[in-house]
């Protein structure tokens, strides 16, 4: 079989490739292939690979054999198990799904399939996006591929931890409190949360829909432009999409810094100094660098995890056993919900439903649901009026730690904790985007984050590509 | 949070839990709803609720056939007899 140098293959230079001749969209399938059956085994990041790859590779191949290829014909990429492919298993990484079979394409799908991508498999996740360490997948935890003993970020762990282990050219995952972010940083890959409404959520397993976006993984910033551009756009099947963009103000190259937040406990020294590094190589860049306040940032994780657990709630309530999904047969009809939900559900979805239960129930929801919408609008009102200042971008560590040790956090809170920078942008709809900034001295990975205006992704892959150019 | 409450809400959420499970989550729940309460710090008097710009949208109720959608979900029923879903009787 053709060797393809993987390592350095990019979208772009992949289809020139291809255009050339070099090799065929289904020499580079059989390639990812390949490396998926040799190193899943041990990483568990990918729970099925797709009957029909390879003939979705020779439709490609006869694409480019007829000249009608275009940039993403014959593409390889791999979603999260939580997006519907049309006749394969979405399981969301749980058992109470373990044999639904979606019968739609996601919107995303329908877009990447329209461009020619060819989907080859489904990622591991936390179950039902629960997470920040894929350790919740109700199939096996994903190890981490530059340590086995450590996690690759959740809740879109298996998508991260693929795409690094070269299985895929990029992966799809979900973002709604970080989970593209945060295992993008642990695995030194781009990560992309676009702005809510942007891209179409028909076809997610909906978590949190006040929250929830699809976004891609990828190894450069060229190729999460790529991406974000060919999967976003409105769609009258999600209520929440956005039909018109508003008018783009230019980039002037200031990026807003809220130090004060920096120093709040469980930060690690070493992802601080990273992050100084990262904003003088930035400067170097010709960045002007501010201090900005987002004084209620450090409210935002409490904010999450009332919001998201309510909206979890309700919408995991279709998990019933009843019309789809494994059924725990009883005697009437609340025990069947009951005994399905206990044994189809894992520890933390279980809790999380129960919780958004509490903070929505009579008596609660005053002090605990819509106290919490409050802090959310002036979450987002600090944004704004950072933005409004004249900052293009809010700039943060993605992560206070790196890849962890699997089985380190077993208490919930200290999970939570994972989320801290990253949470923000889903309560305030900002887009946000990680990239890699370097490896410490165990060489795991960190990973710095932009934040901008709400449709103003420009402004990040812009960032971003010049974060990647060497300094001269 | 004591048991009874872990009781009611699993009731109310229709989620099965074991004793083990409803006294583990009595005490995570302490602990997570200790962290929350940092929001009674906050004052927000003056704060509007805010959870997105939702839009509503509303379509018409248009009757469509669509017999492939129709084999996809008879496809994914648990149980079913005749082409009916079968579930458990609600009037005992």
């Amino acid at each position: 079989m053709k060797t393809i140098d993987l390592k350095n293959l990019t979208i772009t230079s992949a289809h020139e490739a291809m255009q050339r001749g070099d090799f065929t969209p289904s020499e580079l399938v059989e390639t990812y292939l390949a490396v998926i059956a040799e190193k899943n085994p041990s990483l568990n990041a990918v729970l099925g690979v797709f009957d029909n790859a390879r003939e979705q590779a020779r439709v490609a191949d006869e694409a480019f054999q007829n000249g009608i290829a275009t940039l993403l014909t014959g593409i390889p990429y791999i979603v999260k198990d939580n997006i519907l492919v049309q006749g394969e298993i979405a399981s969301a990484g749980s058992q109470i799904l373990r044999n639904y079979h979606a019968g739609y394409d996601a919107t995303v799908i329908e877009k990447l399939r329209h461009a020619g991508a060819v989907v080859i498999g489904r990622a591991n996740m936390d179950e039902f996006a629960m997470g920040s360490s894929t350790e919740n997948s109700s199939y096996g935890r994903t190890k981490h591929p530059l340590d086995l003993d450590r996690v690759p970020g959740g809740s879109s762990g298996g998508s991260a931890a693929i795409l690094a282990a070269e299985g895929a050219l990029f992966t799809l995952g979900t973002d709604t409190g970080g989970s593209i972010r945060q295992p993008a940083a642990f695995c030194g890959l781009v990560g992309l949360y676009p702005t809510y409404g942007s891209v179409s959520r028909y076809g997610a397993i909906a978590m949190g829909s006040s929250l929830d976006q699809i976004g891609p993984f990828t190894k450069n910033v060229t190729d999460a432009e790529i991406i974000y551009k060919t999967i976003a756009g409105y769609d009258t099947r999600d209520a929440q999409s956005v039909a018109t963009i508003p008018e783009q103000v230019p980039f002037s190259r200031v990026i807003g810094v809220p130090w004060h937040i920096l120093n709040l406990p469980g930060i690690d020294e070493s992802v601080k100094e990273n992050f100084k590094q990262s904003i003088e190589k930035l400067q170097q860049q010709g960045y002007t660098i501010r201090d900005i306040e987002l004084p209620h940032a450090h409210l935002g994780l409490a904010v999450y995890y009332i919001i998201m657990p309510a909206e979890v709630s309700t919408n995991l309530s279709r998990m019933d056993g009843i019309r789809f999904g494994a059924r725990d047969a009883a005697e009437n009809l609340l025990d069947t919900y009951m005994n399905s939900r206990a044994h189809g559900f894992g520890p933390e979805t279980r809790r999380r439903v129960l919780l958004g239960t509490y903070v929505l129930s009579a008596g609660y929801y005053d002090a605990y649901y819509n106290k919490a919408l409050k802090v959310r609008g002036l979450i987002r009102e600090d944004y704004d009026k950072v933005f409004a200042s004249g900052v293009d971008i809010i700039l943060t560590p993605t992560t206070p730690t790196t890849a962890f040790i699997a089985g380190e956090k077993s208490d919930p809170l200290s999970m939570y904790m994972a989320d801290i920078f990253t949470v923000g942008a889903n309560l305030a709809h900002v887009p946000g985007i990680s990239i890699p900034s370097g490896n410490d001295e165990k060489g795991l990975p960190f990973g710095i984050q932009a934040l901008a205006r709400p449709f103003h992704e420009d402004h990040l892959f812009t960032l971003g590509k010049d974060f990647e150019k060497p300094l001269a | 949070m004591n048991i009874q409450d872990i009781e009611k809400l699993a009731v109310l959420a229709r989620v099965g839990l074991t004793d083990t499970e409803k006294e583990k989550m009595a005490q995570e729940f302490e602990s997570i709803l200790g962290y929350i309460d940092q929001l009674n710090t906050v004052d927000t008097t003056h704060a509007t609720a805010w959870n997105g710009t939702v839009i509503n949208h509303t379509k018409t109720d248009e009757v469509q056939s669509n017999s492939s959608e129709h084999e996809l979900i008879m496809q994914a029923l648990p149980d079913q007899v005749d082409g009916f879903l079968k579930v458990p009787k609600i009037l005992s």
